[in-house]
């Protein structure tokens, strides 16, 4: 479907070489035809080369585009083609959007570079291998990489000019509903609801038909055979759908606990898809998360998560209290709770009460083998229990 | 042990049901044993079959459901002694050899644990013997699989051959080819076979095991004959029964067909068994693309190879050959054929 119905001369056919690349895309990888068959192309300078909304709108900058080769523009629709069946507008927000971004772009050139046998075009985020982590992974090695100085990209294809309107901080090619509101203000918000309600279905089938189709090179039974990154990959996107990582529900109890008043600076999530109306939103100033200990099991991947987590959510350090002794606090900073090791149980209610006197503490967070209550008492501040796998039935 | 094994968290030193039935047949009548396995793996019905084969009588207790005393008996006085009367699920009056099945003995209560002692070491119960050539097996799920199982004491351990059981996939497909499992469930699950069989998950959600996959084979024959086929009821049926993600690509593989599809090589000696349905040729074109992208090879010679590209339509061909010019080129595809195909150009 073309967007646009007046276009100029570059523009149109910007949009024609875009709808023939994502055909070309759908030819190669035809688990991405329920995409691309529903994907509208518009073309827009304030991109510097190709993005892509959530609705399924694909935005291409028409010079940049029709500089590229046939092959090179296929590489770039099915690379936007995957962001959408791999649901990434939804994996990629928040205070580090812009790193789950080139994550998210680096895993999908590793995964296309094989699977269309095609080189990365047009300066973009190559890194062979990168398609086999998980995208936390992917977005905790690059954090570590731009804490040690190190630049990262700016654009999702080097090639491309920089774009005057694009946020410097914000995502590189997946753009957000507030953006396409301003940037197509007249469409209507039921149309984009019910495109991205499409869009997500089409997503739905495209997941589900590529673990199919790389599952094709596999020809006989043989379970124990190498599983192709690209496999990988949408496997990984089939079971995050259907998964409930208690990494997302940690994520979203640090923000709704973040003490933190609101204001115009940013808009509420409350606000939805509504336009005739601004919500203040939360904006997150440093606060510090109290952290109950009360296990003798290994505690690192919590540890990990919450330095994953926390800057997002405006953690600048952790009081780490031990159930075990009666001491009082250790006040770890984020980036240091890697070397945090559990003391032992002990009953933790006594120690919650005693926090609950204590007007320093905004929330808490327990973790726990489980035996106790969760339910026991009402605090003054939020508290989220995590009980271990290791915790008695 | 195989790598689907691995997955499932079966022990190393496993064995698949059938060799698993093959010791039973070899060992039972003087030797009690112990089968684990993951619930749904398929041991109870193995159990049954290796009884029936061997013309025995299967007597099963299920450990969740039984007392100390439905094994041992109970007392009556004879005279002035108390003698233990068996009971006759467990002892029959007659002298005919038979198969006592103790299903989930690792559910049972550490009283219940007890009173099998005797019955699985000395095959007595009190003063009653088992008929000679009687069979005793156990079964139950693991520690691990989080099925209301209890810690087995040592002195039952001690008493018993403890087999950890694996599904086998080849082995299982040759059942279910012979039990006539759906069509759509063999394709799927020879496509794959990693399906047939997942951990345990850590909720109580619907997860694939051989059992469940039975299952659902049978719903879906049973709602087709009752005149329900559509695609919104075999994903209900499909997500009820097992693990999520196997649920939605194997409704994805039977709504598509291209569970039936064939190793992408056959096509290129027979052309004309080329899907005719539009999307699955899609997917076998992608298919062997991936083959010469990978540089595997094809084992045709090249008027093959070039009767076979020159076979497809214009748009199938472009799939086909973008981008792998030079590789096509070295497998014989005449240059005539490979023309635009180096992705070059610009429009």
């Amino acid at each position: 479907m073309i967007e646009a119905p007046f276009l100029a001369p570059d523009e149109a056919e910007a949009v024609d070489a875009a709808q023939e690349a994502l055909q070309g895309a759908a030819l190669l990888l035809p688990y991405l035809r329920p995409l691309a068959s529903i994907v509208r192309v518009a073309p827009e300078t304030r991109t510097a080369s190709a993005a892509v909304f959530a609705s399924g709108r694909l935005v291409v900058n028409p010079a940049w585009f029709l500089a590229l080769s046939a092959s090179d523009r296929l590489f770039v629709a099915a690379h936007q083609l995957l962001h959408l069946a791999l649901r990434d507008h939804e994996r990629c927000r928040g205070a580090e959007a812009r790193l789950q971004n080139i994550a998210a772009d680096y895993a999908i050139n590793d995964m296309l570079r094989d699977a269309l046998a095609l080189d990365v075009p047009a300066g973009g985020l190559d890194c062979p291998g990168m398609a086999s982590f998980p995208l936390d992974k992917l977005v905790a090695a690059l954090r570590a990489r731009h804490a040690r100085g190190e630049v990262l990209a700016d654009e999702a294809w080097s090639e491309a000019p920089t774009a005057p309107e694009m946020s410097a901080s914000g995502p590189l090619d997946l753009l957000d509903t507030l953006t396409e509101r301003l940037w197509f203000p007249e469409q209507e918000t039921a149309d984009r609801s019910r495109q991205a309600a499409a869009i997500e279905e089409a997503a739905r089938r495209a997941v589900e038909l590529g673990v199919l189709r790389e599952r094709m090179d596999h020809s006989e039974i043989a379970p124990s055979v190498a599983i192709s990154e690209a496999e990988t990959v949408l496997q990984r996107a089939l079971d995050s759908r259907f998964g409930r990582d208690w990494k997302w529900a940690l994520q979203h109890w640090l923000e709704e606990a973040a003490p933190a008043s609101r204001g115009f600076t940013r808009r509420s999530r409350r606000q939805g898809e509504r336009a005739d109306a601004v919500l203040r939103g939360r904006g997150h100033a440093g606060w510090i998360l109290d952290l109950v200990l009360d296990t003798t099991g290994p505690i690192d991947r919590f540890m990990s998560a919450l330095q994953e987590i926390g800057p997002a959510a405006g953690i600048e350090a952790v009081r780490l209290r031990h159930c075990r002794s009666a001491s009082g606090a250790d006040l770890v900073a984020l980036d240091e709770l890697g070397y945090a090791a559990p003391r032992g149980r002990g009953p933790v209610w006594p120690l919650l009460c005693r926090l609950g006197a204590d007007s320093e503490v905004g929330a808490a967070l327990v973790i726990s083998d489980g035996e106790d209550d969760p339910a026991a008492e009402a605090m003054p501040f939020p508290v989220l229990w995590i009980f271990t796998s290791d915790a008695p039935a | 042990m195989n790598d689907l094994s691995a997955r499932a968290g079966i022990a190393a030193e496993s064995v698949s049901l059938m060799e698993a039935k093959a010791l039973i047949r070899a060992l039972a009548h003087q030797q009690s044993l112990l089968l684990l396995s993951p619930p749904g793996t398929g041991k109870s019905e193995m159990v049954q079959q290796a009884a029936l084969e061997a013309g025995l009588r299967c007597r099963t207790l299920l450990g969740t459901q039984i007392a100390p005393e439905d094994v041992s008996g109970v007392p009556k006085i004879v005279g002035e002694r108390s003698v233990f009367c068996p009971p006759r699920l467990i002892l029959p009056e007659g002298s005919e050899p038979f198969c006592l099945f103790l299903d989930e003995l690792p559910s049972c209560t550490p009283d219940v644990q007890k009173a099998f002692h005797s019955l699985l070491l000395e095959r007595r119960l009190g003063e009653h013997a088992l008929p000679c050539g009687s069979w005793v097996i156990a079964a139950g799920n693991r520690l691990e699989d989080r099925a209301l199982v209890r810690a087995l004491s040592s002195t039952l351990v001690n008493r018993v051959f403890v087999l950890h059981v694996r599904a086998d996939v080849r082995e299982w497909l040759k059942w279910a080819r012979g039990a006539f499992i759906h069509p759509d469930i063999l394709a799927f699950i020879t496509f794959m076979p990693e399906a047939l069989m997942r951990p345990v998950p850590l909720e109580p959600a619907p997860f694939s095991t051989p059992r469940a996959w039975a299952a659902l084979s049978a719903a879906l024959q049973m709602a087709e004959a009752a005149g329900i086929r559509g695609p919104v009821q075999r994903r209900a049926l499909a997500f009820a029964r097992v693990s999520a993600a196997d649920a939605a690509v194997f409704c994805a593989s039977a709504e598509t067909g291209l569970g039936e599809v064939r190793p992408p090589l056959d096509y290129l000696q027979r052309p004309e068994l080329l899907p005719a349905d539009d999307a699955a040729r899609w997917y076998v074109l992608s298919a062997m693309r991936g083959i010469v992208a990978r540089q595997e090879g094809l084992p045709v010679d090249p008027d093959t190879l070039n009767r076979f590209v020159k076979r497809l339509p214009p748009a199938q061909r472009f799939a086909l050959l973008i981008g792998l010019a030079e590789r096509w080129a070295s497998l014989g595809i005449a240059p005539g054929l490979l023309e635009g195909a180096d992705g070059s150009r610009n429009s």
